[in-house]
Formats: C-alpha cells, structure tokens, sequence
C-alpha cells in the first residue's frame, strides 16, 4: 500500500492537509498533519511530502525509545506513550515525512488511514493516487525519489533517458 | 459560547505611533450581527475613522480581517479583506486576496488585525502565535515583494513556511493604487490599501500559527461539506473554470462587444489579437501548471513561464482578466508576453493591476488627444501597442520616475492637477467614483447599475448580475412573489439591457451573495455569481454548522446588508451623494464599434433605475440610507453618526 504523487499536478491548495487533521483530530491544523505541501511560491513549485512507506524505514531504526515501528501490514506507527518527541526520526527520515505534532510534541506519520486515505480521497486534482498492493516487478516511482535521483545524475552526469531505461517513466518528470 | 467555534475569538491591535500590541476579545455581539471579513472591517472603519481623515495620514486605519470560515477546510476559505479610507477614492476603500495568509493569521490565533498610527522608521509585524512584535524593517525598505519575502522568512526568521503580507516599493512610495501581497502573488488590490500600509511605514506581516480552529458540528459539517464540493466539481463551469480560470473570459468579452479597446475608445478589437491574449493562447504558450489559493478545489491561478522572445526568463503566478484585459486590450497590446512581464513586474512592485494598465490606458488617451504633451511625459512617446512603453511605464510609477510620478497619483489626484485641462482629460476616463473596472459595461445597464452603487467606486465584485445564477431557493421564492407573471427558470429570462426594476433585485441579491461570501471570507468563485453552487442557503448552512451559531438565509441577508449600509454610510459622511453615483462622462458615449455599435445609455432612464434601488436599499432618493432603514437594521449608532 502506497501514497503515489505527482507534483505537477499540484496546485498547493492544502486541502489534504485538513482532511489529515480533521480525520485525526476532528480539527483543522496544518501543523499537525501527516501530509505536508512544501510549497516554493516563487517558483510556484508545490510538493506533497508524505510517507513512502520504505521497505527498512529508518525512522523506526533511529528511534532511541523504540517508540517507532513496522507493523506487519507495512505501516509504520508511533507509540505516543514512548515517544519524547526527541526528532530523530524527523532528521532521518530522507523523505522529511516525519513530523512533530507541535500540540502532542510527539512524532506523526501518514497511517495510510486504514487502507482508505482521506487526503487521495479530497485531492482535486489526482496529484495523490492510492495504490492498495504493491504489485511485483511495478516500479514505486515517487516524485520525492524521482527529484532526489535527477538531482545525484544531474551531477554525475548521467543522461536522465538511462534513468527511465532501467527504472521507467515517471508520471510526475514525463517531460523533463 | 458553548462548544466549539470556528472563531479565534481575538482582535489583535496594534499602534505603530506607540509601538502598543493590544489583544481584544471578538465580542460576542459582533460575531451574530457582523460575522467578520470585510462586513466587520467596514464597521470598524466606520466607528473609528472619523470624516475628513486624511487617508495617507496616521489617523487613517489598516484593517485586515478574516473570516470564520478561514482555515477550515471549505470552499476556497483562504481569503482576507484589507481596509481602509481609500487614497485613491477619497471613499471607503477596501480589498480582497487569496492565497494562504489569512489562514496563517487564524491557526496563530486572531481574526482581525487592526493597526493605527504612523512608526517612526519602517518596521514589519511579526506574528509568532501568541508572540507579537514589531521588528525593524530598514533592511527591507526597498526590496521588491520577492526579495524582502525571501530576506523574512529565510535569513530573519529561518523558517520557510512562514507566510508574509506585503507591500513592494510601489506602497512605499504611496503610488495610490498600490496593492497589498499575499504569498507573493495574491493581491488585496483595489484602492491603494498598499499606499495606506506604506504610510504607516509598515512594509510587512509575517505570521506563523500552531493552534486548531474547531467546528461546532464536525460530522455535520463534513458531510455536508462534501455535498458541496460535490456539487461544486459538478457544476456545469467548473470544467472551463479550473482549466482556464478567468483567462477564458477575454475571448468571452471580445464576443459581447465588452472588451475595451484603446482606453474604451472601441470595442472591437480583431479576432487575431483577441486570440493572441485569449485563454487558449495563455494555455498553449505560458502556462504550466494549475496553481489555487488554500482550501480551494477549483485551482483558477498558473504558474506561467515566458519561454521565448525579448521577456524570456519572465514567470510568475497568474495571469487573469484583471491583468490581461488592462495590459492587453485596452492598451491596444497582442502581446502576450509583455504582458507576462507586467504581470511579473506588478507582483513585486505592489501594484494594482487594473489601476496601473488602466492608468496607463488613459495616459496614453491623453497623448492621443494632444491633452498630454511631451512635456507632461517627459518626453517619452506614447503609442497604442508600444509594449516597450508599456512595460517602462510600470517602472516609472512604482518609483515615481518621471512621468510616473504624475500617474502615480492616480486619475482623481491627476486631473485636478491638470488645472484647466483636467475637465477635457476627465471625459477620457470610465469610472465610478474614480474607482476604474476592465470590463466594459455599456452594453448591460445591470452591469452599469452595479458599477454605480457598488460602495468602493466602480466594481464587478461587488455585484455584476448578469453572467450569475441564482439556485437558491429562498431568492427563488422571493422573485416569484414579486414578480408573480414572470418565469424565473434562468437569468436568461431577464434582458439586462433593459431598464427593467427586476434587475435592481437581481443586483441587490448578487450583491448580497458577494457581501456574505466577504463575511465569511469564503471564495466568490464558489458561489453563484460566478455560477457555483455555494449559494446563500449554503453558506448560512455551512457557517452555522462551522460557528454554532444560528444562521439563516434571512439572517445572513440581513447581515450582508447590514455591512452594505455601514460602507455606504461612510462614504455618505465623506460627502457622497446620488450625483456621485451617476458614471462618468465616458458611459453616456455612444459605443463607437463592436456588436453593439451605436448603443448608448440613457441618462433619464439610468437615473429612474438608481431611484427604484435606493427605494429597494431604503435610502431617500439622494442616496443617503433612511434612519428608519438603519434603525431597522440594528445601526441606530450609525443614523446617529450621520446626524439623520
């Protein structure tokens, strides 16, 4: 199970944020949402950052009070009787899709909602699709990890094409 | 009150003169007769800025209120208003922008800000929750909108969630049309509320908030919520809507005949030229993504990028009508990347786009007419179309450079100072109440009938009856028992050329729907005027469920009303009567080309129709509201106020 993005189209409205925190909370508050716009304005860029799911999260290795962990259907949870809201899991995660609830100091990530994500449900636009199974051999392309990579290749120059070769086309950078 | 509300419940004061940062309890009182947005705003100016203030002076009061729709999730509940007395009109002033601003001020606990006095040297507002300070702004005086943005939230502040309102130079420089920013590209634009925030030396607020705003009813209001986003993805514009925003009118107006060409010298334009601004043309060439304000499912706004040609590297957040048509048609400019580059430019000076490129348009009328000569231009050449002049112009007024000082005082200020020659410029400029409009009205007596009653000068968002419709029931009803021989199937039924009394309660309705929607701060792309579903019924609904107070329709109307007769109130105590409220001299031409060539409005006829409106408002026919009419309404103060 897997949130898929695509950041172009994104319109920054943040409507996902507030059905994260009304589904949680029965209360609107970006800054307690699982899910978060990072928003550029100038360059009107808005990426949606929530959890990836990843297959050894290091959020749950990082925790010093074990208060992160994988459960059996792959999501991660918090134990917010353990957590001490230290951050460590926010500093490793290389999706910066942990978050620290600034009301209940502990940490807060995507739970997928129980198989039924509010915010893919609320999204205007499809920037946020919801793939119930992982099917095999299908790539998980992100537009986190599609950003990250451009980026590395970019710098080590290796032409993006060898990029889709071997990993396929990613819905978000089709015409980059 | 019991339970929760979707209320902060604090009015954050601030005195620059003093430096003294107040927090006031909303009173319960004003939340039932005024809900917030511009219709507490407007009251608010009127209790405290006494007639006669000068409108640049520390007297004056910025006002920037949400509503108590802001951030919940709704129907585009992002907005804010930003009051004032107007120093481009002389009148009440006031202005509305998107973005997501106004939900930062209410997640850090506050629903209005009201600010007084003068600082001594340029400071910003800093808005930490409940951490209010004023920090020095020297370092930021000067800088674009852009670049002191940038310098707040990423070297001052460290935090690049932090959201700024602001003013760029143009505020500063007290150009009167200068624009308030929100998120760069959001302006609260109309009636130089940039020029009132630079005269009071403040250059920015920059707010962060942590708390949760709470609904009353929280199941109720989602379902019910998601009825309404359902109706609204369903309406039958949101297709064209979402995928053009208001791009799509410009080939829309060119057809009506409502597309000003050369300062409303013309209304026809060719097609070629119309299609080189249109929708399609944006799409296909700038374009490049879909941007929309917080909590807004209809994503109007773009991200656009200039690819090509002498602007290339020119990009920004838009474009719209309101910055096509000024900078296009009415300049005489096909140009769609000049005006990409106004766009951009505008954004970072603070300036008003339809202001500016209007302004620009008359200038150039002026020179056409021999009215301006080279020496009131400081020698520079004015050509319908010269894309190049254009875009110096924008320049010259945001920095007061040479001729741009002279237009910077906007058309009020202007032509009293060309002395002898200011009657003939006069006649070149459409306005209300020197508040100008891009959209030619002289084809639809509602539309002019909007634009001359609308309670800040000449205004589509105040009312424009003709392109809305009208689902709600409760108006529905009341248009029947007026009207009981006429069919009300569809606003098609009803001639707005006509000088028919219907449209008076059509206008009236449309007007209220926009004062509801300013009152809770709610998108007007959502509601009917703009043929969306978030009616009146709707959003006495939606806002009962969200405040936990009892709202309905009645009151909602009466609420509006209320805020309608406090704004008309003001500027009757400033000295408007119905004379003020007849347009200006260029309305009354015959329309010279285009699809209603030949067409003019009749003088008599206009005057017997803004009688049946005062009659509708309760106001005496020299359009001051009745103190009867004001009694009735709960504003005996108000009567008072104005010695009725």
């Amino acid at each position: 199970m897997t949130i898929l993005i695509n950041a172009e189209k994104c319109t920054g409205c943040r409507i996902c944020e507030l059905i994260c925190t009304f589904t949680k909370h029965d209360e609107f508050n970006p800054k307690r949402s699982r899910i978060r716009i990072v928003k550029m304005e100038r360059i009107f860029v808005d990426i949606p950052v929530v959890c990836t799911q990843c297959p050894d999260p290091p959020c749950v290795t990082s925790c010093p009070a074990d208060a992160l962990r994988k459960d059996a259907d792959n999501i991660v949870r918090v134990d917010d009787e353990s957590c001490t809201g230290c951050g460590s899991c926010v500093e490793s995660c290389p999706f910066a899709a942990v978050f620290i609830d600034p009301l209940s100091d502990t940490a807060v990530v995507c739970d997928l909602c129980h198989g039924d994500p509010q915010c893919v449900k609320w999204c205007p636009t499809g920037a946020l699709e919801f793939r119930a199974s992982d099917q095999p051999g299908e790539e998980k392309t992100r537009d986190a990890v599609t950003i990250t990579t451009k980026s590395l290749l970019k710098k080590w120059g290796i032409a993006w094409e060898e990029y889709e070769k071997y990993h396929g086309k990613s819905k978000g950078e089709s015409q980059a | 009150m019991v339970g929760h509300s979707s209320w902060a419940g604090t009015i954050l004061r601030v005195d620059l003169t003093t430096g003294e940062i107040s927090k006031q309890s909303f009173p319960e009182e004003w939340k039932e007769k005024f809900l917030g947005g511009r219709n507490l705003n407007s009251k608010i100016l009127f209790d405290e800025v006494p007639a006669g203030t000068d409108p640049l002076g520390p007297e004056n009061k910025l006002i920037i209120g949400t509503g108590p729709m802001t951030g919940v999730l709704g129907p585009a509940t992002g907005r804010l208003t930003v009051t004032a007395k107007s120093p481009l009109t002389g009148i009440h002033g006031d202005a509305n922008a998107g973005g997501d601003f106004a939900d930062e001020i209410k997640y850090a606990g506050y629903d209005h800000i009201v600010i007084s006095g003068k600082a001594e040297r340029p400071v910003y507002l800093w808005i930490d929750d409940e951490r209010v300070e004023l920090r020095d702004a020297s370092h930021l005086w000067g800088k674009t909108v852009f670049e002191a943005d940038r310098i707040i939230r990423m070297e001052d502040i460290r935090d690049s969630d932090v959201k700024t309102l602001m003013i760029g130079p143009a505020g500063e420089n007290l150009v009167r049309f200068a624009c308030v920013m929100a998120n760069l590209y959001r302006a609260a634009g109309r009636c130089g509320m940039g020029a009132v925030m630079g005269s009071k030396n403040l250059k920015a607020v920059a707010a962060r908030g942590s708390q949760s705003v709470k609904v009353a009813k929280p199941k109720e209001y989602i379902t019910y919520l998601e009825q309404l986003f359902r109706e609204i993805y369903h309406a039958p514009n949101y297709p064209i809507w979402s995928e053009y925003g208001t791009t799509t009118l410009v080939m829309l107006k060119h057809q009506r005949g409502e597309m000003g060409v050369r300062n409303k010298q013309d209304n026809e334009w060719p097609d070629d030229k119309a299609k080189a601004i249109g929708g399609d043309s944006f799409l296909n060439t700038l374009a490049v993504k879909s941007k929309a304000c917080f909590a807004c499912p209809i994503h109007c706004a773009h991200g656009f990028v200039v690819k090509d040609g002498p602007y290339r590297g020119t990009y920004g957040e838009g474009m719209e009508w309101a910055v096509i048509g000024p900078f296009g048609n009415e300049l005489d400019n096909p140009r769609l990347d000049a005006i990409g580059k106004c766009h951009e430019l505008i954004s970072q000076y603070g300036l008003d786009s339809i202001s500016t490129g209007l302004m620009i348009a008359f200038a150039m009328e002026l020179f056409q007419r021999g009215i301006f000569t080279k020496e009131d231009t400081k020698g520079m050449t004015l050509t319908w179309g010269d894309h190049e002049v254009i875009v110096e112009l924008v320049h010259k007024i945001a920095h007061r450079e040479g001729m741009g000082d002279l237009l910077a005082d906007g058309k009020r200020l202007m032509v009293q100072k060309l002395g002898a020659r200011g009657n003939e410029a006069a006649k070149c400029s459409e306005h209300v109440k020197w508040l100008d409009e891009p959209t030619d009205p002289r084809s639809d007596v509602a539309r002019t009938l909007n634009y001359a009653v609308a309670t800040r000068g000449a205004d589509h968002l105040r009312g424009r009856p003709s392109y809305a419709t009208w689902v709600d029931s409760a108006f529905e009803r009341f248009l029947k028992e007026q009207y009981p021989d006429k069919a009300f199937e569809s606003p098609k039924t009803i001639d707005f050329q006509s000088y028919d009394p219907i449209i008076v309660d059509v206008l009236i309705f449309i007007e209220t729907i926009n004062s509801a929607a300013d009152a809770l701060e709610i998108c007007k792309f959502t509601t009917p005027w703009i043929a969306q579903s978030v009616g009146l019924s709707a959003m006495a609904k939606l806002s009962s469920l969200a405040t936990g107070l009892d709202i309905s329709a009645e009151k909602l109307f009466e609420i509006a009303e209320r805020g309608w007769h406090i704004e008309r109130a003001f500027s009757v105590r400033e000295g408007i009567r119905a004379k003020d409220d007849i347009p200006s001299h260029r309305f009354f031409e015959p329309i010279r080309s285009g699809p209603h060539k030949g067409k003019q409005l009749d003088r008599k006829l206009f005057e017997g129709l803004l009688q049946v409106y005062y009659q509708k408002r309760g106001w005496d026919t020299n359009g001051i509201p009745t103190r009867e009419r004001l009694e009735k309404l709960g504003l005996k103060d108000v009567a008072d106020n104005l010695g009725l």
